[in-house]
């Protein structure tokens, strides 16, 4: 009975097209329009690039110029240096092809800076670079100026010091990982493409009720056991789901070549096991009271827009706020969990934390699973 | 007036249905509103730094405290895991480690290896916060190196980085975001509702038509002496009313955050978002003369609305998306309201002009009308095809 029944379930799933083609092209869709509308983003606001720079000069600025062409040169240079007089320097500063501009008036320098509304974080930041830039010159030239007039026989070591090439401070690199934020919305996608598996799942609550289809009301009629004939529908659904989740991620990676990190397996487990999350959470909605078809649709996709809001989908740092305020609710969030297992997959070198989030999905799962099956147990109707 | 009427009864039994999804949404929108305002006025130019201080001494203590007045210190556990979290999600932008030693180097003349970090590699505040410590040692030590004795460099050194040098600010054109008679607050409220509208128009609409669409019900209509012309308006109409219950509703909590008052740029924005409101209705009408069943409609409303709101600039701001990006998004008209109501605002860097802004609302108006020709043609090809 139990083939026979998992055979028809199968049939059944892939002749209900519809579904399943929206459900795969959700994420072509709209990897898409993700790919599309944020390359680049990482690159112009958080990845360092020189800061360009006007530099208009009146009077003599040996020193000045000299300082500016060593900051110009080189592959780690900070600035990109024009020379200008003052009006086409404004020029250059209105069309923001520079970020501020440098008057050096004998050596004194000064700065203007475009108004500091609106633009992007990074754009303050290259202001605050170039107005820590001039401080640190001013500075400079006020330490060697207070030395030789204090102590003019210690100004060798002096400007040696300030000259010295700084090695104090070492970085030590956190992960082999992709540090661009915008793969968060890609986790995120995967996650919804996840939880979408719950229209698959409220399907299966809907078969099996005689008050919500004719399927379940023939069902209802037949010998088999209500539990061998759910569990066939769910193996279904999440084989169904799994195919839907493989192709998605496959698309994202191989077509829209998004960078999950070097375990793309892993990525696969994530995806499919995120997936079983989706439909049995479907199923557990699905069985949720007399409600009719309609309104447990539109329960379960509010339900996975929240989470998936939560998570970051909207807003990318939303997940960072959550957990300022309320840490637990990304513990226990699915959307938050999928996306989470994904990053852990990208940052950590060791499994530990990927296998905690892969736990809390089937665990989840597995709870979901249980609310279904006690609430469809024993559902008997007097009449259809 | 029958198919009227057939309509209001069906869009009565959603109403529960719709109060949960338009609520929810209203949660969300607060949220949203919430988190991006903060975003805007945040100073960039002040960073979250995280400092561990592992040499606990009096010169350490100055340098944190040398820090903290440029930028907000945020405390952090010294755990790998932790660090690396915070960094992702941007809780905090920098961590220093004060090795231990750093006194005893400093007033032995030696800067090498007094500290560790961790950062985002080539990020714009890694470089910052790299500069603002060699910065500081290097100043520190040269003062050391022209005789002062330790503590007189740290004073000397305070001293002479917390001369601020001028800044001239040079402003092009006189836009400020946010102005008092159309706070920034609102103005991202109505930003966020361009998806909101969107999507809670695509689920309730789309179901509502759907279903007096069904077979049974089509066929009885058609029988009738109706004209398809005719039945198309009543359930305009009938449209009409659903979409402007719930426009109304979420103008209401708008007036609420505006704090009840109608001011010119107010009652502009409820323009813009009316006519945008008339769109995303005429999207609903659309996806359900196409969409072969109501659960396809959750997948499709999602694919509509998160992609019209990503590509034209919602969630994101537009200033931040390509111009290959945004020369396609014209073609949407999300585009056109977020430019309309990033003008309003001031949080673009076009100035406000109630010609442009009509003109945007204009496009957007020539969507709607499409919309609806193309809807009212696509009704009766379906009609002539029965």
């Amino acid at each position: 009975m139990f083939l026979h029944n998992l055979k028809y379930e199968f049939l059944q799933n892939i002749r209900a097209r519809s579904l399943i083609l929206w459900l795969i092209l959700f994420p072509i869709i709209l990897g898409t329009f993700f790919k599309v509308a944020f390359s680049g983003i990482y690159e112009t606001t958080t990845v360092f690039s020189t800061v360009p720079v006007a530099v208009v000069e009146k009077g003599s600025n040996e020193n000045f110029r000299q300082v500016m062409e060593s900051l110009s040169e080189g592959d780690d240079a900070l600035f990109e240096t024009y020379y200008s007089d003052e009006e086409s320097a404004l020029k250059l500063l209105e069309e923001k092809k520079v970020s501020g501009i440098l008057y050096a008036v004998d050596e004194q320098v000064s700065i203007t800076v475009v108004s500091a509304e609106g633009g992007t974080s990074a754009e303050g930041i290259r202001r605050t670079i170039i107005k820590s830039f001039v401080e640190q010159y001013n500075a400079n030239r006020s330490i060697i100026m207070d030395t030789i007039s204090h102590s003019p026989e210690k100004l060798n070591d002096v400007v040696s010091e300030l000259s010295e090439d700084m090695k104090c401070n070492e970085n030590i690199p956190l992960t082999n990982g992709n540090h661009d934020n915008m793969l968060s919305y890609f986790y995120n996608l995967v996650a919804m493409v996840a939880l979408l598996g719950s229209d698959l799942g409220l399907g299966i609550a809907v078969s099996s009720q005689g008050n919500l289809s004719a399927i379940g009301a023939r069902k209802c009629c037949s010998p088999t056991r209500k539990i061998v004939s759910i569990i066939t529908s769910m193996l279904g659904c999440i084989a169904v789901q799994t195919v839907c989740i493989f192709f998605s991620i496959s698309f994202l990676a191989f077509v829209l070549q998004v960078d999950f990190g070097a375990k793309l397996p892993m990525v696969y487990l994530a995806g499919s096991v995120g997936g079983v999350l989706g439909v049995s959470f479907g199923f557990a909605i699905g069985s949720v009271s007399k409600l009719g078809v309609n309104a447990k649709g539109t329960v379960t996709t509010a339900f996975t827009l929240v989470c998936c809001f939560f998570s970051g989908l909207m807003i990318g740092n939303m997940k960072a706020v959550v957990s300022t305020y309320a840490p637990w609710f990304n513990e226990i969030n699915p959307a938050a969990v999928i996306s989470d297992s994904l990053y852990c997959l990208n940052f950590y070198d060791d499994y530990t934390r990927f296998t905690q989030k892969i736990i809390t999905m089937l665990v989840m799962s597995v709870i979901f699973m249980l609310i279904g099956f006690f609430l469809t147990r024993r559902r008997k109707y007097a009449s259809l | 007036m029958q198919v009227f009427n057939a309509f209001l009864k069906i869009s009565k039994k959603t109403i529960p249905m719709a109060l949960i999804y338009i609520g929810l949404f209203l949660v969300l929108l607060t949220f949203f509103v919430d988190s991006s305002a903060q975003n805007n006025t945040f100073e960039a130019e002040r960073l979250s730094v995280s400092v561990i201080d592992m040499d606990n001494t009096e010169e350490s203590k100055a340098l944190i405290n040398f820090i903290s007045q440029r930028h907000d210190l945020v405390e952090i556990e010294n755990d790998k895991d932790t660090i690396l979290d915070a960094l992702y999600y941007e809780r905090t932008d920098y961590v220093l480690n004060i090795q231990e030693g750093y006194a005893e180097k400093l007033s032995n003349g030696k800067t090498n290896e007094l500290f560790t970090n961790y950062k985002i590699p080539d990020s714009y505040t890694g470089v910052f916060v790299d500069n603002l410590v060699n910065q500081y040692v290097s100043t520190l030590s040269a003062y050391i190196a022209g005789g002062n004795n330790m503590s007189a460099a740290i004073t000397k050194t305070e001293t002479l980085l917390s001369e601020e040098t001028a800044v001239t600010v040079q402003s092009f054109s006189d836009n400020k975001s946010g102005t008092e008679d159309y706070p920034i607050k609102t103005a991202y409220y109505f930003q966020f509702m361009a998806y909101i509208i969107l999507s809670v128009l695509i689920t309730i609409l789309s179901s509502v038509i759907l279903k007096i669409n069904r077979k049974e019900i089509r066929s009885r209509t058609n029988c009738s002496c109706l004209t398809v012309t005719s039945q198309t308006a009543q359930i305009i109409l009938g449209s009409t009313v659903v979409v402007a219950v719930i426009w109304v509703i979420f103008i209401a909590a708008a007036l609420i955050m505006n704090g009840g008052a109608f001011t010119e740029k107010f009652l502009l924005a409820l323009l813009n978002s009316l006519v945008f409101t008339i769109i995303s209705a005429g999207i609903a009408i659309l996806i359900a003369a196409v969409a072969p069943k109501s659960n396809v409609v959750n997948v499709i409303s999602n694919i509509v609305a998160l992609g019209m709101s990503f590509l034209c600039g919602v969630f994101v701001d537009q200033s931040l998306l390509g111009e290959g990006v945004l020369s396609a998004s014209r073609f949407l008209p999300a585009y056109w309201y977020v430019r309309a109501n990033n003008m309003l605002s001031g949080m673009s860097d076009e100035v406000f002009s109630i010609n442009s802004f009509m003109s945007f609302v204009g496009i957007e108006a020539i969507f709607a009308a499409a919309l609806f020709a193309i809807i009212i043609l696509i009704n009766k090809v379906k009609h002539n095809a029965q």
